[in-house]
Formats: structure tokens, sequence, C-alpha cells
């Protein structure tokens, strides 16, 4: 391949380079990776062939956390250090917390801090680090399967996803060190894998559909209007705190109540009734009842059962569908189109009435678990550079207004929901006392119209504003969206042109202050990493030397040496074997060493033994194969 | 390659100066420039020619979202014709809208009371909207003649039932959320 790169003389720039691009689907029950491979986007598998990187670490307390398939096979025996829907806990306050934790068998620290920990046997631990061990296990498999090192990745979110939830999802890349190239609303990536846009481009107008997405731990439904290549979204709504997992807990109530465990503390409990509810969900997706057990109760559920646990649930997603049509300022009859994303659509009863609300069989031809990760891949295809002449253009909305707060606790909304972004806004304030060089500013999300009802942003004090008469200073405050629905807040005091400084305090969140602590920590991590890899590889090389040693004595050690010389190997050899068992990477190194320079000798002679035994009419291989004994070390 | 876009937002979409928009025009428009300067274009460019991407999609969305809506883009024909707004104390004294208002309001209130709130809210909602596209017919035509104070009354009028509108909804949404 190289070789057909031939650069013309004088070209200012490389011939193009094909980059690494990966699409994450960061679920809140399963997590993937996607890339696009000779323009067929197709998700990334492990070692073990699956594709699905259950969204659950294990922690404990000398070694790294187990990802994935290990971590969730500890669920049962170890609940609180196996975290699990961790999803749902990105950007919340412990506040939020309180009213999850009834289903959270985790146990909370700080509950007065604004990013709440974790309890763990390896210490504490936010939801934005654990998420950060996800991404960096779907880093690393990306980049063993690809070969090389990625350039960027697409990682998806809820499109209801609020500012601190995409802020902390962007935080948790930032630790696992990957370049976030964007954050993209999950039904949007689904309706690019479906490419839908590509049908119907007769019609000027484009076609319009709806996006049904319901997760393990989020809802989402967007509307969009595709047209060439351009998916415009008008309007989009939703639950980020609404999913499977309530089924599951709906289900797993009924369970506890049925099984008379309705009190129980007991998190093994708590967790075995979650497991079995999901599996009970899970199979009634196929059959009409199934048998279930917990503890020593013994039952059945029935399909029925299971729509009647869950209906509250599902007509709540119908409210959403409800209210994104109407923001979009469009009929049931005007959707043409309607694609079921999110594992949660596997759920019969979900399937049966989305399609009786818009009035049409909704679609389910790409592997609901799979096509938003397929879809990010084709994005971050695209930003990568690797398709110049691609027409496709994602034109997306905020999910939630963007509001200040005024006097006597309401939010006056600067940024409505479902405004195209990126969007900037600027808006006007001035001092009210003489000589005012400072005032603060609280930004706000949300639709309702007090402040306790909307979820605080920030807050932002305005220093270093010229002292002027109460009135005459006109400070100009710009909030600005960006393409991946997060705010920056920028000010300036228009008729001195005095910039003001900005000192932002997120209300949730991480600050880049703590951010840069948990780089550094886990750039630490990294380095025990090493020389825990360190240690590991020179207990396998003494293995091998010991190995190698013993065997060539058994061979010939009688013929080729004096007693004194076994005598002088023997020693060495007890040396490095307690070296091995010492655990100190250097002590093992030296041993090998030693022992290595005391059968030099040895080595010749077996080396000079072959080569006779070879010319005598034997094979080479007869003496020395084996033993691998003269193999050069390595440091 | 990120020039300086017009800053008048018809000479942006390359449409006349009027009231009466040709809305097929407009998205074509707006869809041909944001394929241009998306930052997702740039997603390989330099910081700078990132944050021009953003500051022109940003004043694209601005534009387009406004020019689409009547109130607004109503609102930036008259302040391009010099008419200055103070929306803190800008607005109507006819008694007889202002009585017309209150029984709006009312008529909000018996909705949200009736057997079906939902749909006679909605119900209300297009009547409401009714009401507001004649208000706008009255506007294009004091526009058009320059009749611009009688054209700002007619806005503020529109303000009026933007507000009823508005306030609809979000009953609409509570009794949605109460579901």
């Amino acid at each position: 391949m190289a070789l057909l790169q031939i650069a013309e003389p004088g070209m200012a720039t490389l011939p193009h380079q094909h980059r690494l691009a990966v699409g994450i689907d960061l679920g809140t029950t399963n997590s993937l990776v996607a890339t696009v491979r000779s323009g067929v986007a197709d998700t990334l598998p492990d070692y073990a062939g699956q594709h699905l990187l259950p969204s659950v670490v294990h922690y404990q307390a000398t070694t790294r956390p187990q990802v994935g398939w290990e971590a969730k096979q500890q669920a049962l025996q170890d609940p609180l250090n196996t975290l699990a829907s961790i999803k749902r806990l990105m950007g919340r306050s412990a506040n939020d917390l309180q009213t999850l934790s009834g289903q959270l068998p985790y146990q909370l620290l700080d509950a007065e801090l604004n990013v709440p920990r974790i309890q763990t046997s390896a210490g504490a631990v936010t939801a934005v680090e654990v998420s950060a061990e996800i991404l960096r296990v779907l880093k690393e498999r990306a980049e063993a399967s690809l070969g090389g090192e990625l350039s960027g990745a697409v990682i998806t979110v809820p499109a209801y996803f609020d500012d601190a939830q995409r802020q902390a999802t962007r935080d948790a890349a930032r630790l696992a060190g990957l370049h976030v190239y964007r954050l993209l609303n999950e039904p949007t990536a689904a309706a690019v894998a479906y490419g839908l846009d590509r049908q119907d481009i007769a019609s000027p107008e484009g076609k319009v559909i709806a996006v049904y997405d319901l997760g393990g731990g989020t809802f989402d439904i967007s509307i969009l209007r595709l047209h060439k290549g351009v998916f415009e979204v008008l309007a989009t709504g939703g639950d980020s705190a609404l999913g499977g997992d309530d089924f599951d807990h709906v289900v797993a109530e009924w369970l506890l109540g049925q099984a008379s465990l309705a009190n129980t503390q007991d998190a093994q409990i708590l967790r075995q009734a979650l497991v079995t509810a999901r599996e009970a969900k899970e199979a009634l997706s196929n059959a009409e009842s199934t048998a279930i057990q917990l503890n020593e109760w013994r039952g059945e559920l029935s399909r029925h059962q299971l729509n009647e646990l869950i209906a509250g649930l599902i007509k709540k997603t119908l409210v959403a569908c409800r209210r994104a049509l109407r923001d979009a300022g469009l009929e049931k009859t005007q959707i043409q189109e309607v694609v079921m994303v999110g594992g949660s659509t596997r759920v019969v009863a979900v399937r049966e009435q989305v399609g009786a609300f818009f009035e049409r069989e909704p679609l389910v031809d790409i592997d609901p678990d799979r096509v938003v990760a397929l879809g990010a891949a084709i994005q971050a295809d695209i930003l990568a550079g690797n398709k110049p002449d691609a027409e496709m253009l994602l034109l997306d909305v905020i999910p939630l207004s963007l509001g200040l707060e005024t006097m006597g606790g309401l939010v006056e909304k600067v940024i409505q929901r479902n405004t195209t972004i990126p969007i900037a806004r600027a808006q006007e304030f001035t001092t009210f006392k003489d000589g005012q060089t400072a005032m603060s500013l609280h930004v706000l999300q949300g639709e309702r119209e007090t402040v306790d009802a909307c979820r605080s942003l920030a807050r932002f004090s305005l220093r270093g504003i010229p002292p002027m008469v109460a009135g005459a200073a006109r400070i100009r405050v710009t909030f600005q969206v960006d393409a991946d629905g997060l705010l920056s807040v920028s000010a300036r005091e228009e008729s001195t042109g005095v910039t003001s400084s900005i000192e932002v305090k997120p209300s949730y969140g991480l600050s880049d202050a703590e951010i840069e602590t948990m780089l550094c920590d886990s750039m630490q991590n990294a380095r025990v990493d090493m020389e825990a890899r360190r240690l590991r590889e020179q207990q396998v090389e003494a293995d091998r030397v010991l190995e190698a040693l013993d065997s060539a004595l058994q061979a010939d050690g009688e013929q080729l040496l004096t007693v004194a010389e076994r005598e002088i190997l023997l020693t060495k050899r007890t040396e490095l074997a307690a070296a091995r068992a010492s655990g100190q990477v250097n002590t093992i190194h030296q041993a090998i060493k030693a022992l290595e320079q005391a059968a030099e000798t040895y080595v010749a002679r077996r080396m000079n033994a072959s080569v006779r035994a070879a010319m005598a009419g034997h094979k080479v291989d007869e003496f020395s194969a084996d033993t691998g004994f003269n193999r050069p070390c390595h440091n | 390659m990120l020039q300086d876009l017009p800053r008048d937002w018809f000479a942006l979409f390359g449409l006349p100066v009027q009231f009466e928009i040709d809305q097929a025009a407009l998205t074509k428009s707006f869809r041909e420039l944001q394929t241009r300067y998306h930052p997702d274009r740039y997603a390989q460019a330099s910081e700078q020619e990132r944050r021009l991407a953003l500051q022109m999609t940003s004043l694209l969305n601005e534009a387009y979202s406004s020019l689409r809506q009547p109130r607004l883009r109503a609102r930036y024909l008259l302040e391009q014709a010099g008419v200055s707004f103070n929306d803190e104390r800008d607005t109507t004294n006819d008694a007889a809208f202002l009585m017309q208002q209150i029984e709006w309001r009312e008529a909000i209130e018996e909705a949200e009371e009736a057997n079906e709130p939902l749909e006679a809210l909605e119900r209300l909602t297009k009547d409401l909207n009714t009401e507001l596209q004649s208000l706008e017919q009255n506007f294009a035509s004091a526009w058009q003649t320059q009749a611009y104070t009688a054209a700002k009354t007619t806005l503020l009028k529109m303000r009026f039932y933007e507000r009823l509108l508005e306030d609809t909804q979000s009953r609409l949404e509570c009794l949605e959320d109460e579901l």
C-alpha cells in the first residue's frame, strides 16, 4: 500500500490517509463500538466474538476493575462492587439520586457534593470514571482490531440528555483518552444507520420519520425530516430516566411482593429479583407466559400481566411522542416511517402500542441493539475525513430550553427547546447599583417556570465590570450551544468593550480541576498497570529459563558437566526460583542474568555436542530444540 | 474557505425583503448553506476555522428559525426599517383588544376544566392560530404601505396571541405530565 502512495513534487499536503475512527454506543445496559471498513459499517467483536459489552464494571481492591461479561458475572456475588446501569447517574447530583436510590444497590458517599461518589472496595468512584472504564475497553478493542491508534470517535448520547449529562459523557471520554469528534444523539444515529434519506428522494419536501428509542435507562423520541443526506431534527423529546430498567423494577417489585419479600434490604435478593425480572421480561418477548422463581417462591408471569405492570411506563413514552409531534408542528398522519431502536423495543407491548399510536407498522429491520453504534460509525468515518464527497449532514436540536434566573425565583428562557444547534443568543444586562463591578448569573435548563423545577447548570460570576452609574453598563452575555449540545457562556461590557471574566461553578458535574486530578490518577494507575505487566513478563521469563535448564540438565547434564559445575548451576537455579517468588522485577531480572551467565559454558558445550551429533547423522533438534536455553536475554 | 456571510437575513438566503416568504426557497437555501458551513465539515480543520464555522452556522440557524416564525420575521423587518422596540414597555392600549384577551384567558381556564381537557386545549390552540394568521395578514399589508406604526401595533398584538399559545401549551404539558 505505502509504495503506491507517490507524492507529487511540491505537493503541499500529504496524500489522504485513512484515519481510524469509530462510533461508540455507550449504553445503559450494553455498549458497542463500530467502524466503517470498505464502506460498510460493522460492530467490532471482542476476542471471544462478542459484540455487546455489558456496561458493567466490577471493582476489586488490588487489581484493575473488570469490565463487561466478567464483571456482570460478579453482580450477584459482589453486588456492592459491581456497578451496572451507571449511565443513569451521569451528570446527576446526589439529590437526583435520592429519588433513584431505592433502585440502586450501591453505597453513595458525599451526599452534599455536586458529584456523588460510589463506595467500592477500590475506593470511591464517580459515574464519569466508571463510564471511562467502559470506554477504555472499547477503545482497546477497536485499536487491537483495527491495528492502530484511533484518531477519533463519535459517542452517542440520548437526545434528551441535558448539558450536565452530555458534559459528563465528554469527561468520561477524556479520561479514557478518546478524542471525541462529536457527541451524536442516539435517534439521529439510528436514522443514519437506516439510510432512510436515500429513499423517496423524488419528493422535494423529503420524508418525515419518527425514531422511537427505548433503551435500558433512557427514552428518546425524535422527529426528523430527511432530504438528500440532510437529517434535520424537527423536534425531540423523551425522558433520560425511563427505560427497560424501569420495566425490570416494576416486575421485580411485583415479584418481591409475590414472594413476601417486599421489605427486604438484602442487596443480594434485590439483585436476584432484578435479574429474574429481566429474564422473565425477555422471555415474554417470545412466549405468552413464563415460569419464575425467587428464593423458595415459584410462580408464573404472563405477557398480559407484564403488559399491565408496564402500561403506565409505555403511556409516559407516548405522551412524549405527542409533545414532540406538536413541537414539530405535525400531525401523526404526516409521519411516513417509524423506526424502533433500543433493546426495550423488543417488548411486544411496546411495539404494539407505538404502532397503534402512529397508526403504522414500525420498522425493526436492523438489530435494535446495534443500530445506534452503526450510525455513529458512519458519522465518525465522515468526520475523520475518510469520505470527502459525503453529502451527509446532521442538523440536531437542543432538547431542553436554556434559561436564566430572574427576580422571584423565575426562569426566563434564552434558548427554546428544539432550536437547531449550533446556536448563539445574546442577552443584555445592566447594573442596578452605582459602581457595581460584579454580577452573578444562574443558568438553568428545563421547561418549567420556576428555578426549583428546572435543572441548575451553572452559576456565573461576571467580574471586572467598569464602575459606572447604575443602569449605564451594558453587559452582553452570549450563550453559545455547539453541535454537541454543550453550552458555553461569554460576557462583554458593550459601552467600554471590557470583557468580563467569567467564573463558572457547575451545579453538577466535575470541574476541570477534578478531571485533571482523575487524569493524573489514571496515569498513575497506568504506571501501576505497567509495573504489574513487567513483573508478569519477568516471571514468565523466569519460568521459561528454569524449565529450559531443568530439561537440559535432565537430557545431558551428567555427560557435559562436572559435579562442581552442576552444583553452581543448581545454586543459581535456587536463587532464581527465590527471586521469582519475591515479586521484585529487578531481582528476578538479575537472577535470570546470573543464571544465564553461569550457564554460558554449558550452552556452548551443548551447541558443540549438537553439531557433532548432526555430523554423525543425527538431527540438531534432538538436542536443543525443546530446551531453547540459548535464546538471548531480553530486557 | 469560510468567507463572510451577509449579515442581512434575507440577503443571506437570497430572498426578497418582504413579509410573505417562499418557505421552500428558504429551506433549500438554508440546507445549501448548512452543507457548506456546518462545523462537521471542518472536523479536521484548524481551531480557528472550526470557531468560524460554529459562528456561521449559529447565525444561519438564528436567521432561519427567525424568518420561519412570522412574528420574528415581522419584527426583523420593522427593525430594519428603523422602528425601535422596548420589550419592557411596549404594549397596547386598545381596550377592546385587551377585553378580548381576558376572554381568551377565561376560555383557556375553562378548557382546562373541561371533561377532555387535552382535546379542549388543542382545539383552542387551533383557534388561537387562526387569530394569529389574520393578524399576520394585517401586518403584511401595513408593512407594504410603510404604515410602520400600525404594523408595530399589529406585531405587539401578535405577541399577545403568542403568549396565549405558550400558556395553552404549558397547561397541556402539565396535564400530560400528570397522566
